[in-house]
């Protein structure tokens, strides 16, 4: 798993690639729970190059969430591959998070 | 040549109280000899009656040549005499080794040339003991500053090994606790499978450690009804079985409370919420077997979607339905869907961890491969031998790559 932070004006931009599972999940979270203590209440979380995506990056994305919520902020995820799509549909996340089809729409959203 | 050695002789600290004359006459009956360097003129331990003076060159006395004792004691360099020591001992062994560090020349004196020179000269023993002796006391200072210096490591390694051994004590009380925590979480799980006409039951559960955050459980109701639930928490190790244990408490009592699965689950979701600080959820599939109308009325709480398998091996995914994990969000949008069994059907519940096993290139097993495995397996005798063929599957695609996660297989089938 990689994970790549752009600062953009109205929120931070982090692309995900790779395997987010059991191993890498904590790792995930720790980075975003990171951003959000540093004062980044809004995320757009870009998945298109994320291949797959266990319960414990499911987690993850939950934890960051709540997090920025408390801050007055929002997760919002952008791209979503098809098997975090599968992910998301298959546990209701999608109620929960806003899924947009690229990042400037998401990070226009805020 | 003889006068240039009578001069050295002369230039010798040990005989400077020598007479030109009687240093001629030493030097008449010393013998010269040329050293390489590197190369050895005694060995400790061999027997010595030789006494040298050093004419050129630089050498070494050595104390346990080879060994891990290995010390140097000293260094010759012209002017400068050694191998008295086995001439005065009677025993007449060579105390340490003395090699040449550069290509060196010496003179040396046999026994019976060196005791008679004592003897005219006894001003030169007392010179050399007085030598001797402080020799002796460096060698004493070096053996006592050796002895401490061995002392400090040793008492540096017993304190590294003080606390290894804390460390280890530490490991095992952990370890103990581990196997507790296992030994009360094995406890918890249904300690046999249920009997019910017409019915058989599997179940396989494997945490990826000493504890898990998985959970299966079959809960009596009333009227020939039974409770079946798979669950699983979003981590791993202590804080998913205390989350497990909770969250199966929690359904236990709510099962029996309310006759719907939906009911039983949104109820859990209220309690696991006021409960739950660390954002930690869990996933859940409980449904209703109710025995007479050959029925399993589910709730799926954003678990695995239950696998449908025919006798015929026609594999299929039963009704996906709605539903969020319990325990982070107050509005989960649970709803209920019912499977009715065909004869011989085999309805199989399971957690992620089945479809999430990596073999060493980290490839998934995936749902594919399950589904292919439980058609293979439709016609087991049981419906344990069906969890059992299942999991042996498993097994064998993962080889020697650690268990990434809990495994849990459910099954139910009707005869």
């Amino acid at each position: 798993m990689d994970l790549v932070v752009t600062e953009m004006k109205r929120a931070q931009l982090v692309h995900v690639s790779g395997r987010v599972d059991s191993s890498t999940a904590p790792q995930l979270q720790e980075k975003l729970a990171v951003l959000i203590k540093g004062g980044a209440r809004n995320l757009v979380i870009n998945m298109k190059d994320v291949s797959f995506l266990s319960s414990g990056g499911l987690r993850a994305l939950l934890s960051a969430l709540q997090a920025a919520k408390k801050q007055g902020g929002d997760v919002r995820l952008s791209e979503v591959s098809e098997p975090v799509a599968r992910v998301l549909e298959l546990t209701s996340f999608d109620m929960h998070f806003k899924c947009f089809g690229n990042d400037t729409e998401a990070v226009g959203s805020f | 040549m003889l006068a240039h050695r009578a001069e050295i002789l002369k230039d010798a600290t040990v005989l400077r109280a020598l007479s030109a004359q009687e240093a001629g006459a030493v030097a008449r009956v010393m013998e010269e000899v040329d050293l390489a360097a590197g190369q050895t003129v005694f060995v400790e331990g061999e027997p010595g009656d030789r006494f040298y003076i050093v004419e050129a060159g630089l050498l070494e006395v050595v104390k346990a040549l080879g060994t891990e004792e290995q010390r140097r004691l000293a260094e010759r360099g012209p002017g400068e005499y050694f191998g008295e020591m086995s001439l005065f001992d009677p025993a007449g062994l060579r105390t340490a080794t003395v090699r040449a560090i550069t290509p060196a020349r010496l003179l040396s004196l046999h026994r019976a040339d060196f005791q008679n020179l004592l003897k005219a000269h006894p001003a030169l023993a007392f010179e050399m003991l007085r030598v001797l002796t402080l020799q002796l006391r460096d060698n004493n200072n070096a053996t006592i500053t050796d002895l401490r210096s061995k002392n400090s490591e040793l008492a540096t390694a017993y304190a590294e090994l003080k606390a290894a051994q804390a460390q280890i004590i530490e490991k095992e009380k952990l370890e103990q606790e581990l196997r507790t925590a296992k030994r009360i979480q094995q406890s918890i799980l249904p300690s046999a499978l249920p009997q019910l006409a017409g019915y058989s039951f599997g179940a396989f559960i494997a945490p990826a450690r000493s504890v898990g955050g998985d959970l299966y459980d079959f809960i009596p109701l009333d009227d020939g009804r039974l409770g079946i639930a798979v669950g699983d928490v979003s981590d791993k190790g202590v804080p998913a079985a205390i989350f497990m244990a909770l969250t199966r408490s929690l359904l236990r009592a709510e099962a029996t409370r309310v006759s719907s699965p939906r009911l039983a689950l949104e109820r859990v979701n209220r309690l696991l919420l006021d409960m739950n600080e660390d954002g930690m959820f869990v996933t859940l599939l409980y449904g209703i077997l109710d025995a007479e109308q050959r029925t399993f009325t589910y709730t799926r709480a954003g678990h695995e979607v239950p696998l449908r398998i025919l006798p015929s091996g026609d594999v299929r995914l039963a009704e996906r339905g709605t539903g969020a994990p319990l325990g982070v969000f107050a509005e989960i949008g649970l709803d209920e869907r019912t499977v009715v069994l065909a004869p011989g059907e085999t309805l199989l519940i399971y957690s992620d961890g089945a479809t999430d096993v990596i073999d060493f290139s980290e490839a998934l097993y995936g749902i594919d491969r399950l589904r292919a495995t439980a058609a293979g397996a439709a016609g087991a005798a049981t419906a344990q031998e069906f969890c059992s063929t299942l999991w042996s599957d498993l097994e064998a695609y993962r080889g020697e790559a650690a268990q990434a996660d809990d495994v849990t297989l459910v099954a139910l089938r009707r005869e």
